[in-house]
């Protein structure tokens, strides 16, 4: 089953067209990459995916659940199924790492202190995080602010994670560090990833297929070494670039 | 001159969409408010920071409204020998009017740019995109709380406002007017009947209900990073301080006519 299925999603942004007809499929287990330049829709189709935007014409399915004509009440339940990574983080800055982690935890779940404790540790491991709970998010390294964005993302298990420029701004060995916890996501919990990224060294750690896009519209939707293979002048052009600026 | 018209009738649109889209806001405040129950911890917090935290700004106001109403009022009567009315006049103009407004427009001020600012910084960083991400309602976690909070808070600080306002028209008129402070209070509290305690003591209600939805929409629908939250902080007071007014005047015209 597609966990995540576009079908010729068109989408305007204050009253503009950012997304052309865009059709994708993201397998159960499969992790996507999405490359393009700045201001391609990236993001959007993230959050097209999500449900925080609203296509003009085509479907989302989430799950098995097409999410185009509900309310947003129930798109929650939905949304519970798929963690995001915000390209800014979006921790909140007046709670420490710890009550981020556990902040959607707390929203749908009752526990004891002693498994939201449990919780926390074990997320701050996965991600390669030390004893840093009682930190605040504003003492924190970009590199660490990521990984605790990762953590609270996957403190709620959910079945699909959505990457938005997850390297971005990083050192290489900071880079490193999120793309190996996305490999042993991938791998030791078996979730759906898409990854939006311009960044083809991460892209092709963590990929196992790759879209293009430019301008709102898919031009390449395959693997990796189609994508290399393709005579498509744009792509051929973006990869010079990238791999050249990288 | 078209475009100078195409560009005034634009504006007009989007004034009007404005409103269109707060007033559908305020209908998805008012659907979430059986949240309320479970965001109880957040609406305890907001009545600690909108209501407890504010009572030194609301006490100050009505200490300073009491004084220079009762010096101003006093003098003026004292020409004409009717010093004695100080206490009915300051009583009925502060539970009536100035003690709401005044508490209304100083709450609009701390609170509405408190809740504009704190919820445009959340808007401009993502945190309220998290939040939907995740699967928590916004209006639900943020609005309400604030909007219950300033519904419960609000009456008693005007109330305080209020009491504060008519002792200190009395320590005025004792020293200054010589009037007798047992006369002052029992003609200030003759003086005020029914009506004018209804209309005193529902304006708060509405206050807070302006307040807390103007602030929380501008708030939650900033754009342009962090000029954007200076700017929507700013309409947020400025609209809130008006329609605190114009609610004043509805309330001074209308209720009264209907309770006459």
């Amino acid at each position: 089953m597609d966990m995540i299925r576009l079908e010729n999603v068109t989408l305007e942004l204050g009253g503009k067209k950012v997304l052309y007809n865009i059709s994708l499929r993201l397998h159960e287990g499969e992790t996507k990459v999405i490359l393009g330049p700045s201001g391609a829709g990236k993001t959007t189709i993230l959050k097209a995916m999500l449900g925080l935007l609203r296509p003009l014409s085509g479907r989302v399915t989430v799950c098995g659940v097409e999410l185009t004509r509900l309310r947003e009440r129930d798109i929650i339940p939905v949304r519970r199924q798929i963690g995001m990574i915000f390209q800014g983080n979006a921790l909140f800055d007046s709670l420490s790492v710890a009550e981020n982690i556990l902040f959607f935890v707390r929203e749908n779940n009752r526990m004891s202190d002693a498994e939201m404790d449990q919780i926390v540790e074990d997320m701050l491991q996965l991600c390669n995080l030390g004893a840093i709970g009682s930190l605040m998010p504003d003492e924190l390294s970009g590199g660490m602010r990521k990984r605790v964005a990762i953590a609270r993302a996957l403190a709620f298990h959910p079945k699909i994670i959505l990457y938005d420029e997850p390297t971005t701004g990083l050192d290489p060995i900071n880079a490193k560090m999120i793309t190996d916890v996305m490999n042993k996501l991938s791998s030791e919990r078996h979730v759906g990833s898409i990854v939006v990224t311009h960044i083809l060294r991460d892209a092709y750690s963590v990929a196992d297929s790759v879209a293009m896009i430019k301008e709102g519209v898919i031009v390449f939707d395959g693997s990796f070494d189609e994508i290399r293979s393709s005579q498509e002048s744009f792509i051929q052009e973006f990869l010079t670039e990238i791999n050249y600026s990288d | 001159m078209d475009t100078d018209v195409l560009r005034i009738s634009d504006r007009i649109k989007g004034k009007v969409y404005n409103i269109q889209r707060y007033f559908f806001f305020c209908a998805d405040v008012v659907l979430a408010l059986p949240s309320a129950f479970r965001y109880r911890r957040d609406t305890l917090e907001q009545m600690y920071v909108n209501g407890v935290q504010a009572v030194t700004i609301t006490a100050m106001g009505g200490l300073f409204i009491g004084l220079i109403l009762a010096i101003e009022v006093g003098h003026r009567f004292e020409a004409f020998g009717a010093k004695l009315l100080v206490g009915r006049t300051v009583a009925l103009a502060v539970v009536r009017t100035l003690g709401p407004v005044i508490t209304g427009l100083m709450l609009a001020a701390r609170n509405g740019s408190k809740n504009a600012a704190e919820l445009g910084s959340m808007q401009v960083s993502e945190q309220i995109d998290a939040l939907r991400a995740f699967g928590t309602d916004p209006i639900a976690k943020l609005v309400v709380p604030r909007l219950i909070s300033s519904l419960i808070m609000f009456l008693p600080l005007t109330l305080l406002a209020d009491a504060i306002a008519i002792i200190a028209g009395m320590w005025v008129s004792d020293i200054w007017l010589h009037v007798d402070p047992v006369f002052y209070w029992s003609s200030a509290i003759n003086g005020l009947r029914m009506q004018d305690l209804i209309v005193g003591f529902t304006k708060p209600f509405t206050y807070a209900f302006v307040i807390s939805t103007i602030s929380c929409y501008y708030g939650l629908t900033t754009t342009g990073g962090t000029t954007g939250v200076g700017r929507a902080t700013i309409n947020a007071v400025v609209m809130s301080s008006i329609v605190v007014l114009f609610v004043d005047f509805i309330f001074t015209k209308v209720v009264w006519e209907l309770l006459k």
